[in-house]
């Protein structure tokens, strides 16, 4: 079991700074909406907080704070083409192997083999480091995310948590 | 990213999340969650590994498909390997810092 306790760590570290406590987002209950369609049917977007972004996009600060922007990324970029901006997890494996944190290539390949139905022509990418802002998110940032995934058709989402 | 997914559930988009930190989506609950106990950066996978990054995704996928309970978490059985912690997190945090000589801005309460 090596499961870590990231809560109680990230309180321990920060309060012995001298920080407030960490006021943890926590719910009771969950929304839920059913998956309408098959999936070889659905067309699935991807959601990345690793402040990943396209060589000519403004770039992520890796160190950001608060930063609530995101990048819509083509998936027909190539992987060349594609930069890795956050430093708050150890982000060297990814580098050599961008699907470790950012499965574009698999959903490709699931595109392919006609596993899902398609992958949604941008994937939605997000910085944000250190989020106090919690509520300008909410409703500002994801509403606005939640447009350009209806604009694509999308049927589902997918988000890896960076 | 759990509220992030809650928003966009709510809008009517159904979600599935993966993540590594399981304490923080057992708090934030995102309609449906994977945890995947390997060290931050690879909530996907190890790299090269084109096919346990595959079995992950498939997992997911198939958990989008039949999750029946707003907010439960579907724990992966796949194992790192190796022991990791969260003093191997924040040493490997400063060796990446090191490396790439990316000094870290200060980052100090506000008086």
């Amino acid at each position: 079991m090596s499961r870590i306790a990231y809560v109680d760590r990230l309180n321990e570290k920060y309060q012995g700074l001298g920080f407030p406590p960490y006021r943890w987002s926590t719910f009771d209950t969950s929304p839920w909406t059913s998956l309408a369609k098959p999936l070889a049917q659905s067309c699935l977007a991807l959601i990345s907080s690793a402040g990943i972004f396209r060589e000519d996009q403004e770039p992520f600060d890796p160190w950001a704070v608060n930063d609530l922007s995101f990048r819509q990324i083509p998936k027909d970029t190539p992987w060349q083409k594609l930069r890795l901006h956050h430093n708050y997890f150890d982000h060297r494996d990814a580098l050599q192997d961008l699907n470790c944190v950012f499965p574009f290539e698999r959903l490709q390949d699931l595109e392919k083999s006609g596993y899902i139905g398609c992958l949604a022509p941008a994937v939605i990418s997000l910085g944000m480091g250190r989020l106090y802002k919690r509520t300008e998110l909410q409703r500002e940032t994801v509403p606005r995310i939640l447009e350009v995934l209806k604009g694509m058709g999308a049927d589902a989402a997918l988000l890896v948590a960076a | 990213m759990g509220l992030i997914a809650r928003i966009i559930e709510e809008g009517g988009i159904p979600t599935i999340t993966i993540g590594s930190c399981r304490d923080i989506m057992a708090l934030v609950k995102p309609p449906r969650a994977i945890f995947v106990d390997f060290p931050l950066g690879h909530q996907c996978g190890k790299p090269y590994d084109t096919a346990l990054q595959m079995r992950i995704l498939k997992d997911t996928l198939k958990n989008l498909v039949e999750a029946s309970v707003p907010g439960e978490i579907v724990d992966l059985t796949y194992s790192w390997g190796e022991p990791f912690d969260w003093e191997s997190y924040e040493r490997n945090l400063m060796e990446m810092i090191k490396e790439e000589s990316h000094a870290p801005p200060a980052w100090v309460p506000k008086k």
